[in-house]
């Protein structure tokens, strides 16, 4: 599970998702734009932020619609071409996401998808970051959430490494964290 | 290398022939890789570092005594790597300690797999830390949510407290036969362990056999 | 001739005539085009006093709902990890006290909000355990804090993090760039850490923060960058100037090159 001082899971929970209540709540009026008093009633269908959606859920609260990025279309777009659709501009918590809101909807069908999503994108996604070039991004990047960039990344960064290794010095450095370092530098040797 | 090595064995302490380095080369790779902290290897610093020590004192001997520069140097560079892994290894454990302060400082049998030093350490951060929370967050927030480790007073544990991911997948080899090996509680998962093999498990699973010596962590 | 020669100034006198007819229109048309357009300019300009003055009544007045709905409920928190989060690894925007300040604003908001949904279901006199409208918005404000308190200790744990590996990565004095960003009490971390860290290392009697890439050579050759002066490293004393090539032992070499104060001399 992740940590409470995540900051990529805390910034995933942000993400809005359609509820209905089903109960009243009272001096919480700014949740709902449509409302004229400062409660939102019951029966009302409001976007509210997940990490507020998810608690109101396990008691019961609201009951959470499934959002857009399991639906049906979505569905569709992967099963046409999974590593064409575009999580990183629409859904960069893809996993994250999908994976806290499965038990909440009820919709037993989104484990196997994301399932099948993931593993249909990471052979592409596999390939690629193994002859990426350092500086270089490659279109697909832009395509990838957040998950599978940090796996990308990870995987070129360890090619680099390897190949920087069985040609090179490897000598001390100035740290990275100091400004920027000299193009010579960083081809002769690793920074600390 | 000829020379280095008969002058190895003459001397008696070519540290790169002992186990005591790989001993400590593999409590270095299990530390790596293990996602908690892992005993300390007491008795096994204390023998490098004596070891390190009559290697550099010897190197200088020989240096004293006119040999040559090659042979002198070839001494320290031995000392000197083996230093490196031990000083890696220690960092090692200051990182995993300083990623999860709170988790080992309140649990007890983990706060007792470190080092005397270590301990004292790991106390010292907490307080530290605790003092710039209180001072930058906490001491500012309403009554009931000023707690460290809860996150109101209404919260039945310690919720802020992160716990190291044992879940983590690791790369493996095992060291003797294990045999059938039950990775799981339900027992619907069971693996047969071969001498030598090299295996993918989750770290929860293999905890034990770990600490037992029989799989080593790569 | 004198027909030709008449009828020649009776057509030239016409074109003058013309042309003088001509210029004259022009003039006119001109005066016109002027006054037309000094018209239009004062149309224009009573309208635009007409537009401010009617704004100008509603100025103040005018609430946005939805503008509010987006600084409540934890967002103003969200964004403060966004900056976080979107800075380059291992480096760090300055600390952000207002948009700090303001979530503990917030955070105090919520906390009155909450206390008086619970005076007013207490007021209601209902058995403790139940859950009317009061008690779901009191606990939506609950939940609201501590979401908020959830931002807020992330935002400073992982800068303290950050601050943490700066002893590893730069040593024990910051340079003014990086100190800066930091607010005061980051600032006292960082002493405090070092400090702790140093304590360790003399209880070990070993420096852990030389030796961070495995030794190929225990002694190396360096240039200096920049004036450090006269170093004792063990039993002697080395002038280290500008531009000086030295072989130095690497572990000394070490803290120096971190800083940027000298580089490897490679050949």
């Amino acid at each position: 599970m992740p940590g409470y001082y995540d900051i990529d899971d805390i910034i995933m929970e942000e993400e809005a998702v359609s509820v209905v209540f089903h109960v009243g709540a009272n001096g919480v009026g700014l949740l709902d734009p449509g409302s004229e008093t400062n409660c939102v009633e019951k029966g009302a269908k409001i976007d509210l932020p997940f990490w507020l959606s998810q608690e109101l859920c396990r008691r019961r609260a609201v009951s959470i619609i499934v959002p857009p990025c399991f639906n049906q279309k979505m569905k569709k777009d992967v099963q046409a071409d999974a590593a064409c659709v575009d999580l990183g501009t629409r859904y960069p918590y893809f996993y994250e996401f999908g994976c806290k809101i499965f038990p909440l909807v009820g919709d037993k069908s989104i484990g196997p998808f994301l399932r099948h999503t993931f593993a249909s994108r990471y052979k592409e996604m596999l390939s690629k970051s193994h002859t990426a070039s350092i500086n270089a991004i490659p279109k697909f990047v832009l395509r990838l959430s957040k998950e599978e960039y940090q796996m990308f990344d990870a995987a070129k960064s360890s090619m680099v490494e390897y190949k920087k290794w069985r040609v090179s010095h490897l000598g001390l450095t100035k740290s990275s964290l100091l400004g920027h370092k000299r193009k010579t530098d960083s081809q002769l040797s690793p920074s600390s | 290398m000829e020379s280095w090595e008969e002058e190895g064995s003459v001397s008696g302490s070519g540290l790169g022939a002992g186990t005591d380095v790989e001993l400590v080369r593999q409590a270095w790779r299990n530390e790596k890789a293990a996602p908690e902290i892992l005993p300390f290897e007491e008795a096994l610093v204390r023998r490098l570092r004596e070891q390190i020590q009559l290697q550099e004192e010897r190197a200088e001997e020989l240096k004293s005594e006119g040999m040559e520069d090659v042979v002198v140097s070839l001494h320290h560079m031995d000392s000197d790597r083996a230093l490196f892994l031990l000083k890696s290894y220690l960092r090692l454990r200051l990182h995993k300690i300083e990623k999860h302060l709170f988790f080992y400082s309140s649990h007890t049998h983990l706060f007792a797999r470190l080092s005397p030093e270590e301990q004292l350490f790991c106390n010292s951060c907490v307080d530290i830390m605790t003092q710039h929370l209180k001072q930058s967050v906490l001491n500012k927030l309403p009554q009931h949510y000023q707690s460290v480790t809860r996150q109101s007073t209404s919260s039945e544990d310690d919720d802020m407290v992160d716990s190291p991911q044992l879940d983590t997948f690791v790369f493996c080899k095992t060291k003797t036969d294990v045999g059938a090996f039950q990775l799981d509680d339900t027992g619907e998962e069971i693996v047969d362990l071969v001498v030598d093999d090299l295996y993918v498990l989750r770290y929860k699973s293999i905890r034990g056999l770990v600490e037992s010596g029989q799989i080593n962590l790569i | 001739m004198n027909t030709t020669f008449k009828n020649y100034q009776f057509t030239m006198l016409d074109k003058i005539y013309r042309s003088e007819e001509e210029k004259e229109r022009a003039l006119r048309l001109n005066k016109d085009r002027k006054m037309a357009q000094s018209q239009g300019v004062t149309v224009l300009t009573d309208a635009i006093k007409a537009c401010s003055e009617e704004i100008d009544k509603y100025k103040g007045k005018l609430v946005v709902k939805e503008g509010a709905r987006a600084e409540m409920y934890a967002r103003r928190a969200a964004q403060l990890l966004q900056e976080l989060s979107t800075c380059e690894e291992g480096q760090l925007p300055p600390y952000n006290s207002d948009k700090f300040d303001q979530v503990i604003r917030e955070c105090e908001e919520h906390s009155k909000q909450f206390q008086s949904l619970i005076r007013e279901k207490n007021s209601k006199n209902l058995d403790i355990e139940a859950k009317n409208e009061d008690h779901y918005g009191s606990f939506i404000h609950h939940l609201s804090l501590i979401r908020n308190k959830r931002c807020l200790m992330a935002y400073v744990y992982k800068r303290a993090e950050v601050i943490q590996s700066y002893r590893w990565k730069v040593g024990r004095v910051l340079p003014e760039e990086i100190h800066d960003k930091l607010n005061f009490s980051e600032q006292e971390y960082f002493k405090n850490h070092c400090a702790v860290i140093d304590s360790y290392t003399k209880d070990l009697d070993l420096d852990l923060t030389v030796d961070v890439i495995p030794p190929k050579d225990p002694y190396i050759r360096v240039r200096v960058l920049s004036e450090i002066g006269e170093v004792s490293l063990g039993d002697h004393s080395v002038s280290l100037c500008k531009d000086s090539l030295h072989s130095l032992r690497r572990t000394d070499a070490e803290p120096f090159i971190s800083q940027g104060l000298m580089e490897e001399f490679m050949e």
